[in-house]
């Protein structure tokens, strides 16, 4: 049985954006007859520094797969040895802090612990590929450095890119750009989200192996849609969701001003129902909190929705609403989520945005640019097409959507990995 | 629970006690709260120097300075010209990271020192940066005290 290191730093309980393309990732490679090894963060890091968890994705993780947990911490506690510091950098603590980083990411520390780790794994097991998904970058360098200990081949999962702006498309330079073009150059695959970044990886990259990269977009998982709901009832009031981590990154102010100027248009009483956390990091909640309309708005915050409790989320809601930061390159895994729900689904990303474009090609999605009107327009033809839908429509939209199912898209790095080992064995 | 009240009681029982220095910021807190659980769990009585909230039938809490007090007493202090306010704030937020350790130390000095009439400390425990200036001292007053980032380093 070949045996998989998976260097993933956001794995559960972290709620992190990326854990469910990680969760996916490893069910992909254990179906498939791969032991599996993850490496990833503790819990004491996510519950102290990040500020949350979501204990019932741990529910999600195959039982096979053997979990090791490497420490990480910003403050790096562990290094200080308090009884011999200065006067100094005993009253000022911040002059005494290591800020020599070998890796130009904020989880570079994390590299050598993480390698420590890795070496303890093979010592057990052989390991016979590693990959990593990104960001943290660090966790690349961690497999790029564990392949060249280990004798093993590695590749890489960019979630986004690194060295390319994905909001603007801007080239980065510098250490960045080095460490990147390290990691690209040794990797046997690469793999990436959508088509526009593979693209733009390619031309950065044309001597480094355009045929090394590929693409496994991203999906929803099928278990988050649950029963389809019934169709609202006539004059009945709409449920309007938004579910997410809502982040300052999305144009919800737009999305809040264009509800604002369609409510007259809509059936009294419909609510525009906001589900999930503010923000990945504890510290911005209060910022985004601050930009959540009051009392009399029709907006109403129900705080963070477990991942079990998802589809019941969607069963109760007539339209979806989807806002995404803008960007050629940014998909969101969350559209294929809502385009599968069923019902009539409002996007709201600037253009160009890789997600409308994907939206663009459903009948029932409705394609918004991030201001107050085109917003309105959308929720209110959305509206129209909420009081019409059946159940039966919503079945097909489903039906027509299942090719998208997470673990479905994920495949293509199970297929690239596992030929690739399959051919030097 | 004041100082004089917790050496009050650590005295008449005569329990082993640890000291967890949590400076004034939610992820040192978190800590602290495991922390002082470790401690527990081992028989060692916590006394949390730190806004931690905890039951305080089991731990000892002294508290010497609010969530963001000293932060709070500078923003008072901010001019009332916008642009200096701005000058000001990029300040604060700059240097209160480089200023906590020794204010924190500052304000829990008097505390700590009520404590020197015990036995020392089993262990002192820092849990984040704001906390070693703290437990430098504490380090120093208590010389055959080791001096740690976890209760676990103890076994």
């Amino acid at each position: 049985m070949p045996h998989l290191l998976y260097v993933a730093f956001w794995y559960p309980p972290s709620r992190a954006s990326g854990v469910y393309r990680a969760l996916a990732t490893t069910s992909a490679f254990v179906d498939r007859g791969w032991d599996v090894t993850v490496l990833t963060t503790t819990r004491e890091f996510l519950e102290d520094e990040v500020g949350s968890v979501d204990l019932a994705l741990l529910d999600d993780v195959p039982a096979t797969v053997d979990l090791r947990r490497v420490p990480f911490s910003f403050t790096d506690l562990e290094g200080w040895d308090v009884r011999s510091l200065g006067w100094a950098v005993a009253h000022f603590p911040r002059l005494g802090r290591n800020r020599s980083a070998t890796f130009p990411d904020r989880y570079w520390r994390w590299i050598d612990r993480a390698l420590r780790a890795a070496a303890d794994v093979n010592s057990q097991k052989s390991v016979d590929h590693i990959l990593a998904t990104g960001n943290p970058y660090a966790a690349m360098e961690a497999a790029r450095l564990t392949g060249a200990d280990l004798g093993a081949g590695y590749s890489v999962d960019f979630r986004d890119p690194w060295a390319i702006d994905v909001y603007t498309g801007e080239q980065l330079g510098g250490a960045i750009a080095e460490a990147e073009q390290t990691i690209v150059g040794d990797a046997d695959a690469i793999f990436h989200v959508n088509d526009q970044i593979a693209g733009a990886y390619r031309s950065r990259y044309p001597v480094a192996g355009v045929e090394k990269h590929h693409v496994a977009p991203n999906g929803y998982d099928a278990d988050s849609l649950g029963e389809i709901g019934p169709p609202p009832r006539a004059g009945e009031p709409l449920r309007f969701a938004i579910l997410g981590t809502i982040t300052e990154l999305w144009p919800i102010q737009a999305v809040f001003d264009g509800w604002s100027a369609a409510r007259d248009d809509l059936p009294h009483g419909s609510e525009l129902i906001l589900g999930g956390h503010l923000g990945y990091f504890e510290r911005s909640q209060s910022t985004i909190e601050g930009m959540i309309p009051g009392a009399g708005s029709g907006v109403r915050y129900v705080g963070p929705i477990a991942k079990r409790d998802v589809g019941e989320f969607y069963r109760g809601s007539h339209v979806v609403v989807v806002p995404v930061p803008g960007g050629a390159m940014v998909t969101s895994g969350k559209i294929y989520e809502t385009l599968a729900v069923g019902v009539p689904v409002v996007c709201v990303q600037q253009d160009p945005g890789a997600a409308r474009d994907l939206a663009l090609g459903y009948d029932h999605a409705f394609v918004a640019e991030p201001s107050a009107g085109s917003v309105a327009s959308a929720l209110v033809a959305a509206c129209q097409m909420a009081t019409r839908q059946t159940v039966g429509d919503k079945r097909a939209i489903r039906e027509r959507m299942a090719g998208h199912e997470r673990i479905a898209a994920i495949q293509p790095i199970v297929e690239v990995i596992s030929s690739r080992v399959e051919s030097s064995r | 629970m004041s100082a004089g009240e917790a050496v009050a009681r650590l005295a008449e029982s005569g329990e082993e006690w640890a000291i967890v220095i949590a400076g004034p910021n939610p992820s040192g807190q978190k800590k602290a709260r495991r922390e002082c659980d470790e401690a527990l769990e081992v028989g060692i009585t916590p006394v949390c120097i730190g806004s931690v909230d905890g039951s305080e039938a089991d731990w000892i809490v002294v508290d010497p300075l609010e969530h963001g007090w000293w932060r709070k007493l500078l923003a008072d202090r901010a001019p009332a010209n916008p642009v200096a306010k701005l000058i000001w704030n990029r300040v604060l937020r700059r240097t209160s990271s480089l200023f906590a350790p020794l204010v924190f130390w500052l304000a829990g000095r008097k505390a700590i020192t009520e404590f020197q009439a015990l036995q020392p400390p089993r262990v002192i425990v820092f849990c984040d940066e704001a906390a070693i200036t703290t437990a430098w001292h504490c380090a120093r007053r208590w010389g055959s005290s080791p001096v740690v980032d976890k209760v676990g380093r103890l076994r």
